[in-house]
């Protein structure tokens, strides 16, 4: 009786840490869901930049006019000691604000040369027919453009690390040179190791 | 000695722990209706009685940016305990036909400190937007944050 008694504990125990065990194997998982994986710069805090700064924009009265202006979008300088692809965090703003239909982006910053060669291509290689051949001197100037900056902080004490990043984005008018819009984003995050382990 | 009924209660007890153990964190959810002049209606549902004992959501403002713009909305949140609350939001905006307008709307980390109350903002996606859903949950991150 005493042995079945066991068999049974130790089978509920079982089932209790395979019922709640990660597995190791891939699964996909929700890009929209928070990640804290490490204090490094991650999906979240993408997120969490893009969310402000498309809120911010989109509330400013340069976009509500009506007009749709055109956007160059410039560089985000990364300032941080590690590596972050700044062009996503740009290439999610811009999708956005694409999306709203209250602004419009220039690509020469990106493919210019593609442009350029493409251009070559149907005026001067005589394969593509003049009628619909776009030439030089057509493209849109910029009423804007958007930079930035990424700067973050790092200290480390005993098992505590804390990390601050800061955005800070601007939309400048290319006419007149002033700042037309700003608008930073604070993150902050801290991981404590654990008393044992690496 | 052993009877029966160890033999009912273990089972029992170990999937109530099972259950309890893999919980998911299902959100509070706030929906607004906008109308023209602004706020049209709201209505509350309440999946984590946890979360709604801590966090309340209060006073919903809607304003139409421009002309022809979209809407831009704040919904204040308070926290009602003595203790700072960790919690994730998500705004989700919809037409006036029901489809989703938002391109993603990720869970998002916030943090209130005891008593605190602060606005939470979001601009509708585009002008088609009228209704939109604040859903409120506990952190419920990919991974811990252990290093």
């Amino acid at each position: 009786m005493k042995r079945i008694f066991i068999f049974i504990v130790f089978g509920a125990l079982l089932t209790l840490l395979s019922g709640c065990a990660t597995t190791p194997s891939v699964s996909y998982g929700s890009a929209e869901q928070v990640e804290t994986i490490t204090t490094g710069f991650g999906s979240t805090d993408l997120q969490m930049i893009a969310e402000k700064m498309v809120n911010s924009l989109l509330a400013t009265p340069l976009l509500q006019s009506g007009k749709r202006p055109v956007v160059y979008v410039h560089r985000v300088k990364n300032k941080t000691d590690e590596h972050i692809d700044t062009k996503s965090i740009t290439d999610k703003v811009k999708v956005t604000l694409l999306k709203s239909g209250r602004v419009r982006f220039s690509a020469v910053s990106e493919v210019n040369d593609e442009m350029i060669k493409q251009l070559e291509y149907q005026t001067s290689s005589g394969i593509v027919d003049p009628n619909t051949a776009k030439t030089f001197g057509h493209q849109v100037g910029s009423d804007y453009f958007l930079y930035g900056e990424i700067t973050s902080i790092k200290k480390r004490a005993g098992r505590v690390e804390d990390v601050y990043f800061k955005m800070t984005m601007n939309l400048v008018n290319v006419e007149s040179g002033l700042i037309e819009w700003a608008d930073e984003k604070e993150i902050r995050k801290q991981a404590k190791k654990p008393l044992l382990g690496p | 000695m052993l009877n029966i009924r160890h033999f009912i209660l273990l089972p029992v007890i170990s999937l109530s722990f099972i259950i309890v153990g893999c919980a998911t964190s299902a959100p509070n959810i706030l929906t607004v209706q906008a109308g023209p002049g602004g706020l049209s209606s709201k209505k509350t549902e309440v999946n984590s009685s946890t979360l709604a004992r801590k966090l309340d959501f209060g006073e919903v403002s809607i304003r139409a940016v421009g002309p022809d713009a979209g809407m831009e909305a704040q919904v204040i949140v308070q926290n009602k305990s003595k203790r700072d609350v960790n919690f994730e939001y998500r705004f989700i905006w919809y037409d006036a036909k029901g489809f989703e307008v938002s391109s993603s709307a990720p869970w998002l980390p916030a943090i209130l400190g005891a008593k605190e109350a602060r606005g939470f903002k979001s601009s509708a996606p585009n002008p088609n937007a009228v209704r939109f859903k604040l859903m409120i949950r506990k952190p419920h991150p990919l991974t811990d944050m252990g290093t």
